[in-house]
């Protein structure tokens, strides 16, 4: 999205479209846009963070992305080629390679699946029936999550959150995957866990040589792990930036937002907050006249409410929606 | 004297002995505030139950007491809890969509706060609410009030909570985990509103969360949890300037870059081990701990650390 470069593109979204419906009044159907025109590349061994508050369609357009949801509008290709004219053979081949880490490990693994039959399944119905191979496969991929094979045996509930969502992430590598989706992936656990994780999931992004769609709302995750950044607010991408140039650029005054509200930490004094926003975000379904943004942003202006910002692009690794950038 | 001291409290399960509070003291003048620091499962919101003296199922307290202005409220009959809780002592739960009741609007539950502790009329009553709410910062109350919980959005039912549990004009405030839920844009909106409320009306703060960055922002006291128990408790800046429990230090260097993990799991409360509790992620290798447990040590007037480095 960013720049063209030889570097191998593994899915792209291209101006895809989403609404949901909410309401039938007798047969009038309403509904809202959860994306709006939005349009992501993802390169191989990238990691690209989506951020932003719950409810400005991030999650939507990873399902997109997962193809767990076909989008109203627009393309969606997988290694170059278009979802929508693969047939099922072609499709069944390249379905392995993107995968998914969901937020909550609690729910997201099968009660009644023994850890062992949860990570054989994929395998098995992917690769080969062989299910001594199978077997060799995941005490492989348990080693590299850092789990010891004594856990096979176990049924989730008696595994802790930690190691739930390394069960979950072993699960998606055991298919070699090219980009993994991870929603929210430490958001139910705690800090020092969290630490744990991230870590791993570094370490196995190098190794590997995969890449990750990191969605999260969190920004010190997404400056820990991500090279690209995405700042979606109200189902639209309102600014994309590399993230070795964060301090560089100018940003969004939502970014800035997002990155000031939490109380400084780090200092030695207790820092008061920078900025403060008092409204919430406006909801979807009464989609705000002009700049979304407008009812909270600091910096606006009258001008601001001639009509929805595009997208526009201000240096090869800063493309920003905004009318006083 | 103290507004509210708790001694030794010690809570656990019902058949079998087993502590998942132990021995938890600590002690807050009135508008102070308390922030409680912990991992899932350290017993930090045990302890903010029990100074309502409301337990979990199965769960009950071994030993221990709270006094609340020197009255100690685990040997008053529960008839004469109903009078301080809500009233003098309320709660604000964590997650506003499932505490509150999904049948009834705002109005009617903050309503029944009103019902219960004070003799007012309807008129009286609505007008309270409509007060209490634009309090809090909802825009146009009494729109508001009618609605379901449902139709409110995040950060909008977590003021309503709050609304609900100052109706009683209570005057501690237990608030576990009130802003986890929320985006951080809200999260800081609800802390400023904490922050004034405090001060407005005076209000003895317990804070329970796990994130040391919010806790920094309102207590004045800070307690460190780990399995159960006080690890160390200090006044905010003295804590954050000069911690001295080697877990305190960890969780302050994982906010500070992310490459500081702890080592393993925290400890299983089951199978406890002989020696010091922290010792298995600890990067200190210290010989006593292989063999007993730490005392609480008083370091000096303000500060309580447990650790065998500073013995």
């Amino acid at each position: 999205m960013c720049e063209e470069s030889k570097d191998k593109v593994i899915v792209e979204v291209r101006e895809v479209w989403k609404s949901y419906p909410i309401r039938k009044v007798w047969f009038k159907k309403t509904s809202f846009y959860a994306l709006l025109k939005v349009s992501l590349k993802i390169k191989k061994g990238e990691v690209v963070c989506l951020l932003g508050e719950s409810g400005c369609g991030k999650t939507t357009l990873g399902k997109i992305i997962l193809d767990l949801e076909k989008p109203d509008k627009g393309e969606v290709f997988w290694f170059g080629q278009n979802l929508k004219r693969l047939n099922s053979k072609e499709y069944k081949n390249l379905r392995p390679k993107i995968q998914a880490v969901f937020q909550d490990p609690y729910s997201s693994l099968n009660p009644r699946y023994k850890v062992k039959e949860l990570l054989i399944e994929p395998y098995l119905l992917n690769f080969s029936s062989d299910y001594q191979k199978a077997l060799a496969k995941v005490e492989e991929v348990l080693e590299k999550v850092g789990l010891g094979s004594e856990i096979l045996e176990k049924y989730p509930h008696s595994l802790s959150g930690g190691q739930r969502q390394r069960v979950a992430l072993a699960r998606t590598l055991i298919l070699t995957p090219s980009l993994i989706v991870l929603d929210e992936p430490t958001s139910a656990l705690d800090v020092t866990i969290q630490a744990q994780i991230l870590n791993l999931l570094k370490n196995l992004k190098e190794s590997l040589n995969l890449s990750y769609l990191l969605i999260t709302h969190s920004t010190s995750i997404a400056l820990y792990l991500a090279d690209l950044m995405v700042v979606m607010y109200l189902g639209k991408v309102v600014e994309v930036f590399k993230k070795d140039f964060f301090q560089k650029v100018f940003h969004h005054p939502y970014t800035l937002l997002l990155f000031n509200s939490r109380p400084e930490f780090i200092s030695k004094n207790n820092q008061k907050v920078k900025v403060k926003t008092q409204e919430e975000i406006p909801s979807p379904f009464l989609r705000p006249q002009g700049c979304e943004f407008f009812s909270r942003c600091p910096e606006r202006e009258k001008d601001c409410l001639k009509g929805s910002p595009d997208l526009k692009k201000v240096a090869s690794y800063h493309l920003i929606a905004c009318y006083k950038r | 004297m103290n507004f509210l001291e708790v001694k030794d409290l010690t809570l656990g399960l019902k058949g079998a002995y087993l502590p998942l509070v132990e021995k938890v003291s600590f002690s807050l003048k009135k508008g102070q505030t308390l922030g409680i620091v912990g991992e899932s499962g350290c017993g930090k919101s045990l302890t903010g139950l029990s100074l309502l003296r409301l337990f979990p199922p199965g769960i009950i307290p071994y030993q221990g007491n709270i006094f609340l202005d020197g009255l100690s409220l685990f040997e008053i009959p529960e008839r004469e809890l109903y009078k301080i809780r809500g009233k003098r002592i309320a709660i604000i739960l964590q997650d506003p969509l499932t505490a509150l009741n999904p049948v009834l609007t705002i109005e009617e539950q903050v309503e029944e706060v009103l019902k219960v502790h004070f003799n007012f009329s309807k008129k009286e009553r609505r007008e309270r609410i409509y007060q209490l709410l634009s309090e809090v910062g909802i825009a146009e109350p009494k729109i508001r009030a009618r609605s379901y919980p449902h139709e409110l959005s995040g950060g909008l039912r977590q003021r309503a909570m709050i609304a609900m549990a100052l109706a009683g004009n209570p005057e501690i405030l237990i608030a576990d985990e009130p802003t986890t839920a929320l985006d951080p844009t809200l999260q800081i909106q609800i802390l400023e509103l904490l922050k004034i409320l405090k001060e407005e009306r005076q209000l003895t703060l317990i804070f329970i969360t796990h994130d040391l960055a919010l806790v920094r922002y309102l207590a004045d006291q800070i307690a460190v949890f780990y399995a159960g128990e006080i690890v160390e408790i200090a006044p905010t800046e003295v804590l954050f300037q000069n911690p001295l429990h080697p877990y305190t230090q960890t969780l302050i260097s994982i906010f500070e870059k992310v490459e500081v993990p702890l080592k393993t799991l925290p400890v299983n409360l089951l199978n406890k081990p002989k020696g010091c509790r922290y010792g298995e992620r600890c990067f200190l290798d210290c010989k006593e701990g292989h063999k007993e447990h730490p005392e609480l040590l008083q370091i000096n007037s303000f500060h309580r650390v447990r650790c065998w480095k500073y013995v």
